[in-house]
């Protein structure tokens, strides 16, 4: 029982969470690969979207409700705060193609203060940016949800400090790749509206459901999103070559001034 | 012009049709209400000008949906004319096939895709144009205050943030910096990541002595347990009728009944967890009469799309595989398309001027 009332029930919805935002974002890859004869299953693939987007809003709200049930250090609450608005500060700075310099931000906090501060940055960053700047749309969710697992996932790195200038590189082709994979998911909120999701294998080969789709979607992402996400992915990658160590040093140093008690 | 509820409910009323339904009659009527809102209310606010360069973008997207469609989908009865297919395979996966038969069934699909697309950036774009952001946020439920409370002080600090950044931009600038190349940006972000982080301390500081988390943590212990137990139990729920509702699409009736179900479970968790955070409001929104016109209008319409989708969704479905054939027109849900127009007809005559 105690298992299930503490970091036990916090890591299990965490983990449902995350499973249903994974299932919101890839479900153009795994709608049943039957044309039925009619209504049915065309209805299904037509009322996808709206159903998994209202889920990936559900999932979010869930997710950041898990991590606030604790109630936060005011220092914690004054720190996010103003780095989130540093962050929708720094995606003003203009840069070519898909540039942004608000993600490595999340990347390297998520790594130097852990999984629910980098999560947490990553979202808010999104969100605040967008009422800022005017910018909601339907992309929004799959944004925040893509940001923050970002910096989430940037804490399950290994410690690499012992390394010292190695940190550094391993740091920015971590955040390289995360620059095309945010493109990579971040696509797939209007990739139902390029193709027929669901009924890909038009060319009458039974089976090849699955691989074609991600074939099309591979040929897609090739030939239109990578050269856009290039700019992004070489973004982070010298901002975070460049300015990552004065910039970890500089969060740890303040985190000994915070004696931060988020884990 | 409106209480932000009312936008909420036009948003969802507009949103809901443009991404279930793909008949382009329906779109169409959709399309030029919201264009009408758009063009009327929305062209006096100063955000339109950077939204009209997005709905460019937006058409742009909605050409290669076109495109797309029209060269990768070789299915369909009605041949118009073949191409060379050009083929990709690994071992013998079809990757990609581009070119071969074009059929005019690939290119209507395309088309009714593009016109979904562009409503629903259209749809954004006036939901942006017109909606007060700030009020929006202030919509999130009251469980979430902490959160609430980092966004509220993010975009108060976001101004402050960027004229922090000009003052060290100018400071550097008298020291003999100049922007060269990328590597010229660290003498201004170390700057500005260290007096945000004291500027954090002092606030942090002015908090504790506000009393910031003294005396809202009223729930107890068992009650959060308790929610938090059910609302795994809800996730979970909604992960079985998600993969349910895949495996089995002949019967969908129990699946979605479950997700309901399971949904429902978790709002109302959100809900009863809200009620118990008391918060007060200095300032209330206006909810004038216009509002409840517009708000009926919205829920009608919301009422009428949700009805046609969970008890007949094929008269909304429009699928021009395998022969393309005219769409239907019910006009029960061409009427519903309309009351995204209602805020024009309702809108206070002054504003309504052309300027």
């Amino acid at each position: 029982m105690s298992f299930l009332t503490g970091r036990g029930l916090s890591a299990l919805i965490l983990t449902l969470a995350t499973l249903l935002g994974g299932i919101a974002f890839l479900y153009p890859f795994f709608v049943p690969q039957q044309r039925g004869s009619a209504g049915g299953f065309m209805a299904h693939a037509a009322d996808a979207p709206v159903t998994f987007l209202i889920l990936l809003l559900l999932c979010l709200v869930v997710i950041i409700a898990n991590l606030e049930t604790r109630q936060m250090d005011s220092k914690v609450v004054a720190v996010l705060g103003i780095l989130v608005a540093i962050n929708a500060a720094l995606r003003l700075i203009p840069g070519p193609a898909g540039f942004t310099a608000m993600l490595f931000l999340p990347i390297l906090c998520g790594y130097a203060y852990g999984a629910d501060f980098g999560f947490l940055l990553g979202t808010l960053s999104l969100l605040v940016s967008a009422v800022v700047t005017g910018g909601m749309g339907p992309w929004l969710p799959y944004q925040m949800f893509s940001a923050g697992w970002m910096g989430m996932a940037s804490a399950w790195l290994p410690p690499l400090r012992r390394f010292g200038r190695v940190e550094v590189i391993i740091l920015a082709l971590w955040g390289a790749v995360l620059g095309l994979v945010f493109g990579a998911i971040m696509n797939l909120w209007f990739w139902p509206y390029l193709v027929n999701v669901g009924a890909s294998n038009t060319h009458g080969q039974p089976g090849a459901g699955l691989w074609a789709t991600v074939g099309r979607y591979a040929a897609f992402y090739l030939t239109t999103s990578l050269w856009w996400d290039m700019g992004r992915a070489i973004g982070n990658f010298l901002l975070i070559l460049l300015f990552g160590a004065p910039i970890l040093q500089l969060l740890r140093r303040f985190r000994k001034r915070f004696q931060f008690a988020i884990d | 012009m409106y209480h932000t509820l009312t936008w909420m409910l036009w948003l969802g009323a507009a949103l809901l049709p443009a991404m279930i339904t793909r008949n382009p009659l329906y779109l169409t009527i959709l399309l030029l209400a919201v264009a009408v809102a758009y063009k009327t209310l929305g062209r006096l606010s100063p955000m339109a000008a950077s939204w009209s360069i997005f709905l460019k973008a937006g058409l742009l997207l909605a050409a290669v949906s076109v495109l797309f469609n029209t060269l990768t989908v070789n299915y369909g009865d009605t041949v118009l004319f073949t191409l060379p297919l050009l083929s990709l395979r690994i071992g013998r996966v079809p990757l990609l096939e581009l070119g071969g038969e074009i059929t005019l069934e690939a290119i209507v699909f395309g088309l009714t895709s593009a016109l979904s697309l562009v409503a629903i950036l259209l749809i954004f774009a006036t939901f942006n144009v017109l909606v007060d952001h700030h009020r929006v946020l202030r919509l999130t439920p009251a469980f979430l205050y902490q959160t609430g409370m980092i966004a509220s002080i993010a975009i108060a600090f976001v101004p402050q943030m960027v004229a922090a950044l000009q003052d060290i931009r100018e400071a550097q600038a008298i020291r003999g910096h100049r922007f060269r190349g990328i590597r010229d940006l660290l003498p201004l972000f170390v700057p500005l990541l260290t007096t945000g982080l004291e500027r954090a301390i002092q606030l942090a500081e002015s908090m504790e002595a506000r009393g910031f988390g003294s005396g809202t943590g009223d729930q107890t212990g068992r009650h959060r347990t308790l929610h938090r137990m059910l609302i795994a139990a809800a996730l979970f729920g909604l992960l079985v009728a998600a993969f349910s509702f895949g495996y089995y699409a002949d019967s969908r009736w129990p699946s979605a009944v479950l997700g309901v179900a399971s949904i429902g479970l978790l709002l109302g968790n959100v809900f009863v967890m809200s009620r118990r955070v008391k918060r007060s409001r200095y300032r209330r929104e206006l909810w004038r009469r216009r509002d409840t016109l517009v708000s009926a209008a919205c829920v009608a319409s919301l009422f009428v799309v949700g009805g046609f989708w969970l008890l007949n969704m094929e008269a909304l479905v429009f699928y021009p595989y395998p022969k393309v054939s005219p769409p239907e027109f019910n006009p029960l849900i061409g009427l519903a398309m309309l009351a995204v127009v209602t805020p024009v007809l309702t809108a206070p005559q002054k504003r309504r001027s052309p300027t």
